[in-house]
């Protein structure tokens, strides 16, 4: 058993992916956002005119739709500074080695090459705008699993995409999705046929590098019936003094049977703006997940929703979120239940310290006919220090008199019995704070991939606890 | 704010929208305020009183004024004066129905007992909504000084029970310190009104509150409780029941402010909906980063008793302090079919047992009622509901 190397006090302190390469990319629109940004975008990527049609429908709505005035303070986005669309390779490559130096170095720094070698079914990489790097292992492909970056998915499977694109997220959902749809670039297109299940997980890394970066990915997953794919998605970003956005949309869609399972952990340095859509459609008996861990950004907003629209669908939501110091983080779950004995449950945990302000943000809804609706909401939060701040804002709908829904939520600091008691087994109130906090995270970290060690244990487990346990 | 200034706000805002965060799930669609005239002349009727008790002091408000029944020595129980200077301490005009009660009220009751008064038995004000088409806009200004103690019962009642009327309260109160007041407020209005209650309480050192709140009536209302937990140690306790039928609205939206060090907050509220009627409850707990040791709880729990009946629970936490416990528990439910089976297994007719089952569940919050008439008197009236 080693000692903790850190207490809970360096929570978001040790940012170890703060580090940039000054690689030059092959093309970028420059700063800010016109309709010829959006025309210059479709054109580089050679796509339908359908989709440039989507395009343009969704920029004119983001310019008319209002910033929200909810959530985390959003006013001091410069849209005017950001660069919307930097390509950093000409191809995406199916070898690390074929990338240019800078970026393979920094896909080295962060561990990819290695973890994809050890544990993972597939790798997709994505740098600035683009994915760089995709691979899948040759099994799956044989089987008619479908991993690609979403361009190449746009390319190669234009029916699929045609089918449901915008279908889960509509442009108009908010004015980030709207933003997404206008200038997306990059994501993970899957598809998983009928009855296959992916034992291995998938997983995409993206990576921020330039300063003032927007980056907008597009994420769409097809799990057919029978079948259950496993998608992991880490997110890290340079430090810089000004700021970035990522503003993610990620439609998936789970029919009769399947399972789906999307594990997010969120380190992007604090100058990111991280304000992401995502949700999921579940058919009949399907089941969806959401493992959602976020540690990094200036601030996140983001609800991972489950439209339960199948007799019998399950959705799941395990939530985890820190705000240290300068961060806030908004972040919750939703489930809309409108069929039959449809079932959720929504766990959330938040830990806040040094100034940083955490927060549960949620909705259940139950529409007339979701008869045997079942949810369940359990929130908890730890505030470290007298600066930090934690909120609970759920919300409950029913209207549907033969279901039952419970939503509890507690708020407290770390408990000086137990506290107490731990120092009187001679641990020092660090090590005993650290084991606490390791404690209350634990229902969510033991849900993670046990071979996912490249994130959130090293987060968790070295940052607050060392190895406790 | 003047009585001008408000005429002004009021003349400037629109109704609010369910675009607006605390009425999104309450749309005033179809409600005119203008429409609603500020009636002259009351016209009484005999209206049952839903608590019959042996009170201290007695007031009647209608539209034609105030009518003090009975008033004890020693305390200030007394129709209040526009010039009150504390008037609108607590509630500001900040939208267009507290505008318009600060712009138009007409009759409103001062009751302050000075401090170390103890009253033994209740005080009672009773709002009495006459005339049809009517605006009744009123007030209630509460003072207790410290270390007093005494209860206030409020009613509000309908002179018919298909009185389409507007009525519009402000009550605002100040618990001294060391004070305990037990205040009562019960609405059994018409079914075919609009109802609007804003009350704000607020508590100083070590002082309580014991809070009951009771909606039955009106076609659709929206109701506000705050308690500032303004000094250290103060306690509030708020137990709040409803009965919502037919195509009753019933909305009720409460803050729990602690802005002191050790305070204690404690809502509870539970409703019943029966046919295709809906109900909000939203509730806020908030600490702000002076309010260290504070304990705060809050509960709703709600009873669907049919399949279109429409329940809406929206609480809420926005935590400041760390050396806090704060928590929360929201539920929408239905009867449970086992215990439903049980008791019929027993030969109890569907009705008895579904009856009996609600009075369980609205059980726990009666029994924080202290006075037992009261308490009779509400069970009476939730059973009542039940057909």
């Amino acid at each position: 058993m080693n000692k903790p190397e850190t207490d809970v006090s360096q929570i978001g302190r040790d940012y170890k992916y703060g580090f940039h390469t000054t690689d030059k990319p092959t093309f970028s629109t420059g700063r800010g956002l016109t309709r010829e940004v959006v025309e210059t975008i479709s054109a580089q990527k050679n796509e339908p005119a359908w989709m440039l049609e989507r395009r343009l429908e969704a920029y004119e709505h983001f310019l008319t739709r209002p910033i929200p005035t909810w959530g985390g303070d959003l006013s001091r986005i410069d849209f005017d500074s950001i660069f919307y669309y930097v390509k950093p390779t000409e191809t995406e490559a199916a070898s690390w080695e074929e990338l240019p130096p800078d970026i393979k170095q920094t896909w080295d720094r962060l561990g990819i090459p290695e973890a994809e070698k050890k544990y993972l079914a597939g790798v997709g990489a994505q740098y600035e705008s683009e994915v760089v790097y995709h691979k899948l292992q040759e099994e799956l492909v044989r089987r008619g699993v479908v991993f690609l970056g979403m361009d190449v998915g746009l390319r190669e499977h234009e029916e699929i995409v045609r089918e449901h694109f915008g279908k889960v997220v509509p442009f108009d959902d908010n004015k980030f999705s709207a933003l997404n749809t206008a200038v997306w670039s990059g994501g993970s297109f899957i598809y998983v046929p009928p009855g296959v299940k992916v034992e291995m997980p998938l997983q995409a890394y993206f990576r921020i590098n330039a300063e003032n970066m927007g980056q907008f990915e597009r994420t769409l997953i097809v799990v057919d019936e029978g079948a259950f794919v496993h998608y992991v998605e880490g997110c890290t970003a340079p430090i810089y003094s000004s700021d970035s956005l990522h503003a993610a949309v990620v439609e998936i869609i789970v029919k009769p049977g399947g399972r789906c399972r999307y594990t997010t952990i969120q380190n992007w340095s604090t100058n990111v703006y991280n304000l992401v859509t995502k949700r999921a459609v579940a058919q009949k008996n399907a089941t969806v997940e959401w493992v959602d861990g976020n540690l990094g950004s200036k601030l996140t907003m983001k609800y991972p929703a489950i439209v339960l629209a199948g007799e019998g669908a399950h959705g799941e939501v395990l939530s985890i979120a820190f705000a240290g110091a300068g961060q806030h983080q908004d972040t919750g779950a939703k489930a809309i239940h409108l069929a039959p004995n449809t079932t959720s449950v929504i766990t959330a945990k938040s830990i806040s310290r040094g100034g940083g302000r955490a927060g549960y943000r949620g909705l259940v809804s139950v529409d007339h006919g979701a008869r045997g609706a079942k949810s369940k909401v359990v929130c908890d939060a730890l505030i470290l220090d007298e600066e930090s701040r934690s909120d609970t804002y759920p919300t409950i709908r029913v209207h549907e008199a033969d279901a039952n829904i419970e939503h509890e939520a507690t708020v407290s600091k770390i408990g000086e019995e137990q506290l107490f008691y731990l120092m009187s087994r001679g641990l020092s109130e660090q090590e005993a704070s650290s084991m606490i906090v390791s404690g209350f995270v634990e229902p969510i970290t033991k849900e993670l991939p046990l071979e996912y060690a490249v994130e959130m244990n090293r987060l968790i487990q070295l940052q607050m606890e060392g190895s406790v346990g | 704010m003047s009585r001008a200034a408000a005429k002004k706000v009021y003349g400037e805002l629109s109704l609010p929208t369910t675009s607006e965060e605390g009425w999104r799930f309450t749309d005033l669609t179809g409600l005119d305020l203008d429409a609603y005239e500020l009636a002259g002349e009351a016209r009484p009727a005999e209206i049952a009183p839903l608590v019959e008790l042996d009170f201290a002091g007695s007031a009647r408000i209608d539209e034609s004024g105030v009518e003090i029944v009975a008033a004890p020595e020693g305390i200030v129980f007394a129709p209040l004066k526009e010039k009150d200077k504390r008037i609108g301490a607590l509630i500001e005009p900040g939208d267009k129905i507290a505008a318009a009660n600060a712009a138009f009220w007409k009759h409103g009751l001062l009751v302050e007992v000075p401090a170390g008064v103890e009253l033994e038995r209740p005080l009672h004000v009773r709002i009495e909504s006459t005339v049809a088409n009517g605006s009744l806009p009123t007030r209630l200004l509460v003072v207790a000084g410290e270390n007093s103690r005494f209860t206030l019962i409020e009613e509000h009642v309908s002179a018919a029970d298909d009185l389409d009327a507007l009525t519009n309260c402000a009550v605002e109160i100040h618990v001294g310190a060391g004070a305990k007041l037990e205040f009562v407020s019960l609405q059994h209005l018409s079914r075919q009104g609009w109802h609007f209650s804003r009350q704000h309480a607020r508590l100083e050192r070590d002082s309580e509150l014991d809070w009951v709140c009771a909606g039955l009536g009106s076609k659709k209302s929206k109701t506000w409780i705050s308690n500032d937990l303004a000094g250290a140690g103060a306690t509030s306790r708020v137990t709040g029941l409803y009965f919502a039928d037919g195509s009753q609205h019933l909305d009720f939206d409460t803050y729990q402010e602690h802005a002191a060090p050790r305070t204690n907050s404690d809502f509870l509220f539970r409703g019943a909906l029966r046919d295709e009627a809906t109900t909000v409850w939203r509730g806020m707990i908030r600490v702000e980063p002076e309010a260290q040791g504070t304990d705060a709880y809050q509960e709703n729990r709600n009873l669907l008793l049919s399949r279109r009946a429409h329940a809406n629970s929206i609480p809420g936490l926005e935590i400041l302090a760390n050396d806090v416990r704060c928590s929360h528990g929201a539920t929408v439910g239905q009867v449970d079919r086992e215990q439903l089976f049980y008791l019929m297994s027993r030969g109890l007719s569907a009705g008895e047992a579904e009856r009996l089952i609600v009075s369980g569940f609205f059980a726990e919050a009666l029994d924080r009622i202290e006075r037992e008439p009261i308490r009779e008197a509400l069970t009476k009236a939730l059973e009542a509901r039940i057909p």
